[in-house]
């Protein structure tokens, strides 16, 4: 997706809230899986609940979808309170992390499963059924078991049966999790290609950021069974709101230090300026921002610490560079593949530093 | 000291041997029902079919043979339907009451039969209960049910309960995606279950003897002809019986694709 697209389907406050959370917790025995929480989630967005295993996320898609019953709180969709109903009356469909195919059924059987308890007439039936293969490309194995088929086609037949229900929200859980790397990348697309076809709205949950990244337009970071922070993939990787947030998403040096009065002091004496309380706080530095120089003193970076170049790893793209500072910290610094002698090597003395834009001051708690 | 060649073919020879010995008295009945000898003994005689014809002309056999399908199919049936219905609920447990239940109710199995009939011939004769078939088919259940449930938990055990849940998703009401997703993902171990049920209660003999009173199947049959005479219509029966057995317990492995 490029950036005008991202653009383009950022949320305003005008738009339609579709799912409309308020002080929704759950509790399993002892474990608060979902502690309260607010979430609104607009028509049209493709929303990543994204976090560690065990941070509540799946259980948020289960409430939502109607498989469990919340502790307290509200859920409305569209505008209705669903709170007390079961996910066979709601206007939400799951595709499961194991698919669940009926196994006994045919492809086209276990698609049209859902539109005959509801009863739909045999035209619109063929209609839909034939609108909805199309999309995900089943049309010439309509016919097959759900043994008979690959791992991504059984995906795109659980995808197909909940899209030809035409639901307000699509509930995904986990929905690469089970394919490998290569497959992956083609289900992104055509998730995110699907999207765009049906202008439908998508909630997914993944404990993996790129994929959070790649498919959302705006995604939820859980952790402890909270939201702890919100936004377009953009903002939450330019501005974390915490260490855990910073450390989950993205690559990212993490230097913890304090503020006293006006001046970020780390630990080994590095020192920036930046206005604000004083108190604990970490400096966050994405690989990208960080800078090679020669220099003891450059005129555009904030900072240029002396220090030795510990490992080298080719990537392609670009070289990771590890390197331990003078003052003990390690900084991973991404530098475009040089060519040429200039590059430095494994055990050179070089200088990094960072631009005041390409750095993020995160009060800790 | 065995070479290694000689030392093999001794334990070959040992489990043949096991072989013959085990299997030689169901072999035995079966030649002699072939046989012309009246005493059951070697030589047998020319083949015939005689011995089967004075089976099948005798009312007892018939009458034995009726109450034993009656038997047979309402145990089976009655024992698949409660058997399928507890081990449904039980694979909604934690794993540990569900292990501490299947104990239980796999005891029956365990015990002796005789101590089963007995308490079962007991509890009859103590609420004043008359014997008959009607007091056959509850006590057959008692030994039939724990397969049943056996065989069922372990494929409810391993059921994919996303399956369920997105029947559900697509507005399934309970009782529908039983019959229209549960029941037929199930039915071959149900079938499976069934038989090796029927195969159980048609042979047995202990408990049947001790519930019936003055009835008979075709195992107390077979003991009653033994008292009276000891003709090769007996090996007759003794060989249907066995065929009937083997049969069912065969198709019920084969449809419930049991690997031993």
């Amino acid at each position: 997706m490029s950036q005008q697209d991202r653009l383009a389907t950022q949320p305003n406050e005008d738009e339609e809230i579709l799912v409309r959370l308020r002080n929704l917790s759950k509790r399993y025995g002892r474990t608060q899986a979902v502690q309260a929480l607010d979430l609104d989630i607009r028509k049209g967005e493709f929303f990543a609940l994204l976090g560690p295993s065990g941070c509540g996320k799946t259980t948020l898609l289960n409430l939502i979808g109607g498989f469990a019953a919340p502790s307290t709180g509200v859920i409305e969709i569209d505008g209705r309170d669903v709170t007390a109903l079961g996910p066979e009356r709601r206007r939400t469909n799951m595709v499961f992390q194991g698919y669940g195919l009926f196994p006994h059924m045919t492809v086209r059987q276990n698609i049209t499963y859902g539109l005959q308890i509801a009863k739909t007439p045999p035209d619109e039936t063929k209609q839909r059924v034939a609108r909805v293969t199309s999309l995900v490309h089943l049309t010439d194995l309509e016919h097959r078991l759900p043994a008979e088929l690959s791992g991504g086609q059984q995906q795109r037949v659980a995808l197909a049966r909940a899209l030809v229900m035409e639901p307000a929200v699509l509930l995904l859980d986990e929905p690469l999790a089970a394919l490998d790397l290569k497959l992956r990348k083609a289900v992104q697309e055509e998730l995110r290609h699907l999207h765009r076809a049906i202008g439908g709205t998508f909630m997914f949950v993944t404990h993996d950021q790129t994929e959070a990244m790649a498919l959302a337009n705006r995604i939820a970071v859980m952790q402890d069974g909270r939201i702890v922070q919100q936004g377009t993939p953009e903002e939450i990787y330019a501005n974390p709101a915490s260490e855990f947030v910073a450390g989950f998403i993205g690559e990212a040096n993490i230097l913890h230090g304090r503020r006293i009065s006006g001046r970020i002091e780390l630990d080994g004496g590095i020192v920036m300026a930046d206005k604000g309380p004083d108190r604990r706080v970490i400096v966050v530095v994405r690989p990208d921002d960080v800078f090679v120089t020669d220099e003891t003193t450059p005129e555009a970076l904030e900072v240029a610490l002396p220090g030795m170049v510990k490992d080298r790893i080719y990537l392609g793209t670009h070289d990771s560079l590890k390197v331990t500072l003078d003052c003990g910290h390690d900084v991973v610094a991404y530098i475009r593949a040089a060519h040429g002698a200039d590059a430095p090597g494994i055990g050179d003395r070089i200088h990094i530093g960072w631009h005041t834009s390409g750095r993020r001051i995160v009060e800790k708690d | 000291m065995f070479s290694d060649r000689s030392s093999n073919l001794t334990w070959h020879l040992f489990a043949v041997l096991a072989m013959v010995f085990m299997l030689s008295p169901l072999v035995l009945v079966v030649f002699f029902s072939f046989g012309e000898n009246p005493h059951s003994t070697l030589p047998v005689g020319k083949l015939t079919l005689g011995w089967y014809e004075k089976l099948f002309a005798d009312p007892n056999f018939w009458r034995a043979l009726r109450n034993s399908a009656v038997v047979t199919l309402s145990v089976g049936v009655l024992s698949t339907v409660i058997g399928t219905l507890a081990a449904l609920g039980i694979a909604r447990w934690r794993a540990t009451n569900a292990g501490a239940a299947l104990t239980v109710l796999t005891l029956p199995v365990m015990m002796p039969p005789l101590v089963l009939s007995l308490a079962l011939a007991t509890m009859f004769s103590t609420f004043g209960v008359r014997l008959g078939l009607h007091t056959v088919i509850p006590s057959h259940l008692v030994f039939t049910q724990p397969f049943v449930i056996l065989i069922v938990y372990a494929q409810m055990a391993n059921f994919n309960y996303a399956i369920i849940d997105s029947a559900r998703d697509l507005g399934a009401s309970p009782l529908r995606i039983f019959f229209s997703i549960i029941l037929p993902i199930i039915s071959p171990t149900l079938v499976g279950a069934a038989l090796i049920a029927m195969a159980v209660s048609l042979d047995d003999f202990i408990i049947t003897f001790f519930t019936i009173g003055s009835g008979m199947t075709l195992p107390t049959l077979v003991w009653g002809m033994l008292r009276t005479s000891l003709d090769p219509s007996i090996n007759a029966l003794g060989t249907l019986i066995l065929a009937a057995t083997i049969s069912s317990s065969m198709l019920a492995l084969k449809i419930t694709q049991y690997r031993g």
